[in-house]
């Protein structure tokens, strides 16, 4: 057998076996969860919870078949792949470990987003992820971790609007120039605005195996450059995140004290937070309140 | 110790096309010259620090594609500029004929904002034709050479922080 394509049929052959690991892994915490919910019931309510279990076995089997159709399209690949012939397969190797990795990143995609409609994120993709690298501990590592990965957020860019200077920045690496990265983000937007009317305006870009998500407010545009598998629930946090920390830190200041900030602390903080963002979305609706509250407030005040 | 201050300021170069544009940032950004001609598409950026005294300037440098009149550019690329130089070729008479139109349209949507006249491709002309050029400019440049060129940029950004110009 032709070498390259043993690499790539060994390659599917782990995919395999690791869905099937990840979903005794999901039944496994869906039943874990049962059981600490139970423990924590009191006696009287345990009744609710027996109407509740056909319910998540329901849920269970959904989320078997999801990953059921996952392991048919990666038999499907592999079954064409060992009808071609070998010389195809040495030319295609190079495309194909490409073609592997937008697929799974894909596939991945979809399937998180039909398992978090089912179980509403009860569980998280960072055992499957452990488990995806530990058995692929090659060279593609690094790219497998950044692409099959929980979807973190890389950069995050604050800049003027119009002039597209930039005003705050956080980096995970730090490589990039950040004033470049953003006169282009505002050059491409700024082109975006003028061939389409104001009316449309740059929401999301994707460039390889990254997402950039704008927010855009009067003074400032806000920029979330994320990697990883970004689905639908992640994209809405994102952004109302996005828009807490222009209602924090940006809406309410003027130019000139904006200049004075130091932003990129307060930047790094909010990002640092974002994953307990669920966690801290009550707060965030509080804080909201407490902002109408003062200005209403004001507003007496100055009357008076 | 720097007791000055940082800027941060976006330049925008404009003029018709095959003026230089490209080429004069090209050579003060990265010292270079090409006899090449590749047309801009769009806009391309840079970015160069220049320090003013105790100040540092951050220059953001937005070299517009040409056109034979401002008015086809896509204004959206003038907002928010600190700063413009409007270009113009020594030896092409379309390519300064409609400077004052020009200037008078970008200074509406960028009011208050310094602009430089440059005429590049200076190396092109003797000193006898340039007397005989029939219109003003702030600095005389020229890309190939590299004569000027710094002054231009550094003059705009003393402009562009208050201070003389
Ligand atoms: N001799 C001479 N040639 C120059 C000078 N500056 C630019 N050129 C040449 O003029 C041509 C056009 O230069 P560019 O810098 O691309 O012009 P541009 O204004 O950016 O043009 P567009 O992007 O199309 O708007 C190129 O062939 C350059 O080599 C100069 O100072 N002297
Ligand atoms: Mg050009």
């Amino acid at each position: 057998m032709n070498d390259a394509f043993e690499k790539v049929n060994v390659f599917f052959d782990m995919f395999e076996e690791i869905l099937q690991k990840q979903n005794l892994q999901v039944q496994e915490k869906i039943s874990q969860e049962i059981r600490s919910i139970k423990e924590s019931l009191p006696k009287e309510e345990e009744k609710i919870l027996h109407k509740l279990e056909p319910i998540l076995e329901e849920k269970i089997e959904k989320v078997k078949n999801e990953v059921g159709k996952l392991n048919n399209i990666s038999t499907a690949i592999k079954r064409e792949i060992r009808e071609s012939q070998p010389e195809m397969i040495d030319a295609l190797y190079p495309i194909i470990g490409k073609l592997v990795q937008k697929f799974i990143k894909t596939e991945l995609e979809k399937l998180n987003e039909n398992i978090n409609k089912q179980i509403d994120n009860s569980f998280s993709w960072q055992a499957f992820r452990r488990e995806f690298l530990s058995l692929f501990g090659i060279k593609q590592e690094e790219i497998l971790l950044a692409q099959a990965s929980q979807a973190t957020i890389q950069e995050f860019f604050v800049i003027w609007q119009n002039s597209g200077i930039l005003q705050a920045h956080y980096s995970q690496t730090d490589v990039v120039d950040d004033d470049m990265v953003a006169g282009m983000l505002t050059a491409i937007k700024s082109f975006v605005n003028d061939a389409f009317g104001n009316k449309a305006d740059l929401e999301m870009l994707e460039y390889g195996n990254l997402k950039m998500f704008v927010y855009s407010a009067v003074r400032f545009y806000l920029v979330a450059v994320v990697s990883g598998v970004v689905d639908k629930s992640f994209e809405e946090r994102l952004q109302s995140y996005m828009q807490l920390f222009y209602e924090k830190h940006l809406s309410q200041r003027s130019d000139e004290e904006i200049q004075q900030t130091d932003l990129n602390s307060l930047l790094k903080k909010h990002i640092e937070d974002f994953p307990h963002y669920n966690l801290i979305a009550q707060k965030i609706n509080e804080y909201r309140k407490n902002v109408q509250q003062k200005s209403h407030f004001n507003w007496k005040f100055w009357r008076w | 110790m720097n007791t000055g201050k940082t800027y941060s300021k976006k330049v925008i170069l404009i003029g018709n096309f095959g003026v230089g544009k490209t080429s004069l940032t090209k050579r003060f950004v990265y010292q270079k010259f090409s006899e090449e001609y590749l047309t801009t598409l769009g806009v391309k950026i840079d970015k160069k620090v220049v320090e003013i005294g105790e100040d540092i300037v951050n220059l953001m440098i937005w070299d517009i594609a040409g056109e034979v009149t401002q008015t086809r550019v896509n204004t959206s690329y003038y907002l928010g500029s600190n700063g413009i130089l409007y270009v113009f070729d020594v030896t092409r008479p379309s390519t300064y004929e409609q400077m004052q139109a020009d200037i008078e349209y970008v200074q509406k949507i960028l009011p208050n904002v310094p602009i430089l006249k440059i005429a590049n491709k200076a190396d092109l002309i003797s000193p006898e034709q340039l007397k005989q050029l029939p219109v003003s400019y702030d600095f005389l440049c020229s890309a190939k050479t590299g004569e000027n060129v710094e002054n231009a940029f550094l003059a705009l950004a003393e402009a562009m922080i208050g201070k003389k110009i």
